[in-house]
């Protein structure tokens, strides 16, 4: 177990290299001469090229590339062009922001998608394991952009019962309720497409348990069949469950929370990231992404680990 | 997959025309979900093949005394946006670019990955540890977040949106028939192939690309329903098609400052993104039942 742990904490080492190499990469060839933006167009060839020294942009790409790493390591992610302040601070400010609603929202998908999973395979092939179904692969084509559009709509414009967006209201301090009210939009809106997921999955899962052996073997000793299909038919499905949810959760954090983010001006991660690109925020951008891609790494090892200590089959592979 | 041959037309033995018909029946009635699918998916195909001739206006042609003009007004089955243009207009052409979006990534990364999955899987060692170590980077990073970077970096564009889902998506289908590949090559007819004196190139791919094809199929067909929503997506950031050409992303994003006197100028286009979506979502699941078995749900 734990030599399983080093080797796969192990193998983040490349993986972020290589996406740090990607990273960089795309901050390189991005359009746009760095010394034009510092100089203006009219600055003389001599200064240019004295410019050009002094920041190394002359070395060779793979010295560039370690310098930055370096600088990235030591916490300095350059300066947002927008904001102009560093851009790591700000970073994590923001984190917590998305984290705040992508709890919210995967706590919704997990319910849902889990309860609604666990029916579906019960009542397999009744109507209401189909009307699953087919809300499933509705709530998949939804875009959670115009699905947010269409909530805003009805409860804030229509019905005034919750606010637009953003995190909490001008006039208030950020209390707990206020906070909730404008919280509870974006995380259902978020949270659909992977509730729909988790029910597919989950559906799967215990249709594989329950055609077992041993589910005919609890049923002849008289279980009752909440026992049974909870404490021993979910029970054995939980390990992809649990590993699907999880995965859910990383394309949730830097997915459909991005765009849901946009459509309420929820001010986390995902919104910093739009403003960047239509600022044109390069370093705010890359920053953000390399950020996320931390995050997403460290999250997917999470869930792997988690899934092989609750799974007996595969702690020892 | 049961369909009327060609020549049935001028076949007009009544058995065989009642054999086709019932087996069509048949086909339909088991597999509701790629009826329903292909049914959604056509009709979005054929606004978009048809726009030039029925759409009633340029989708880019401004008309700012109409502008706002509601859903039913004359002239205006649709209603108009902001600028007077015809949203009815505006969406059978933006279908074309969320045709090209759903399909072209797709099969761009489909045909590359079907290559590198089955050199990776069927020759191992090195090629394998090269292609499958290096896809676990590019599979590792938020698959959202790569696309935008990379269309952020490349610049705007339906060509340059095409790229970056490709290299988003070449990951997952590299490893789905890598997957595929190796419980493939253990086959009695690899060895067949082996013994009678074909080359390795030879196996790759008349042997073991052509048995991969049907599950790498049923995966990416799985999967275009997403890249849809996830396209559109995009270009609403504003990083894939440009304005004025129409598309739907687009259009939400354009409609929301009117959301709320005008909610069909960002909910119509929405609507056409879901049912696009939806389509290839039932499509998907049906391929899914019909070409991997081993997959059903």
């Amino acid at each position: 177990m734990i030599a399983l742990l080093v080797r796969r904490t192990l193998f983040l080492i490349p993986v972020l290299l290589g996406g740090s190499a990607i990273v960089f990469f795309l901050i390189h060839s991005a359009p746009g001469d760095p010394i034009d933006a510092l100089m203006g167009m009219y600055a003389s060839p001599e200064a240019r090229e004295a410019l050009r020294i002094k920041y190394g942009l002359n070395d060779p790409l793979l010295a560039q590339y370690f310098r930055w790493l370096g600088l990235v390591l030591q916490g300095d992610w350059g300066m947002s062009i927008q904001q102009r302040v560093p851009v790591l601070p700000l970073v994590l400010e923001k984190f917590w922001i998305t984290i705040l609603l992508t709890s919210a929202a995967s706590l919704f998908a997990a319910i849902v998608g889990i309860s609604a999973g666990i029916i579906s395979a019960v009542k397999q092939n009744s109507w209401i394991d189909h009307l699953i179904l087919i809300l499933s692969v509705f709530a998949l084509s939804m875009p959670p952009y115009w699905l947010g559009l269409i909530a805003i709509f009805v409860f804030s414009v229509q019905l005034g019962w919750l606010p637009t967006g953003g995190l909490y209201s001008f006039s208030g301090q950020m209390e707990l309720f206020d906070v909730l009210k404008h919280l509870i939009m974006p995380a259902i809106v978020a949270g659909l497409t992977p509730a729909a997921i988790i029910a597919r999955v989950t559906r799967a899962a215990m249709l594989e348990v329950l055609k077992l052996d041993f589910m005919t073997a609890l049923r002849a000793k008289g279980l009752r069949e909440r026992t049974i299909v909870l404490g021993h038919a979910f029970r054995n499905a939980l390990p992809t469950v649990v590993s699907m949810t999880g995965l859910q959760i990383g394309y949730l954090i830097l997915g459909a929370a991005l765009f849901v983010e946009i459509i309420f001006s929820w001010p986390g991660l995902g919104l910093e990231i739009y403003k960047s690109v239509v600022g044109r925020d390069m370093p705010m951008m890359l920053g953000l992404v390399l950020f996320s891609t931390f995050i997403f790494v460290v999250l997917n090892l999470a869930v792997d680990i988690i899934y092989r200590v609750i799974n007996p089959r595969v702690r020892e592979a | 997959m049961v369909s009327l041959s060609p020549n049935s037309t001028s076949d007009r033995s009544p058995s065989r025309v009642m054999l086709a018909l019932s087996n069509g029946r048949r086909f339909a009635k088991t597999h509701k979900s790629i009826v329903v699918g292909a049914i959604m998916v056509g009709f979005v195909v054929a606004m978009a093949a048809l726009a030039p001739v029925l759409s009633p206006y340029s989708p880019t042609r401004i008309h700012p005394l109409d502008r706002l003009a509601g859903v039913g007004s004359p002239g205006y089955l649709l209603g108009a946006d902001q600028q007077g243009r015809d949203i009815l207009s505006r969406l059978m052409w933006g279908a074309r670019s969320s045709l090209a979006i759903a399909v072209l990534p797709l099969t761009i990364a489909g045909i590359l990955g079907l290559v590198l999955g089955s050199v990776a899987g069927y020759i191992g060692k090195l090629p394998e540890t090269l292609i499958m170590r290096s896809m676990d980077v590019v599979f590792g990073l938020p698959p959202i977040l790569l696309a935008i970077a990379v269309a952020a970096t490349l610049g705007p564009g339906l060509v340059n949106l095409v790229i970056s889902l490709s290299i988003v998506l070449l990951p997952p289908m590299t490893r789905v028939t890598f997957q595929v590949v190796t419980t493939l090559k253990e086959q009695p007819f690899v060895d067949a192939a082996k013994v009678s004196g074909a080359t390795t190139p030879q196996i790759i791919f008349d042997q073991i690309i052509p048995n991969s094809l049907a599950p790498v199929i049923a995966y990416g067909a799985s999967l275009a329903g997403s890249m849809v929503v996830f396209g559109a997506g995009i270009s609403f950031i504003g990083l894939g098609i440009q304005p004025p050409q129409a598309d739907w992303g687009r259009m939400i994003n354009d409609g929301r400052e009117v959301l709320d006197l005008h909610p069909h100028v960002s909910t119509l286009p929405g609507l056409a993104i879901f049912i696009l979506a939806a389509g290839f979502n039932f499509l998907g699941d049906g391929l899914r039942d019909l070409l991997d078995p081993r997959m059903r749900m």
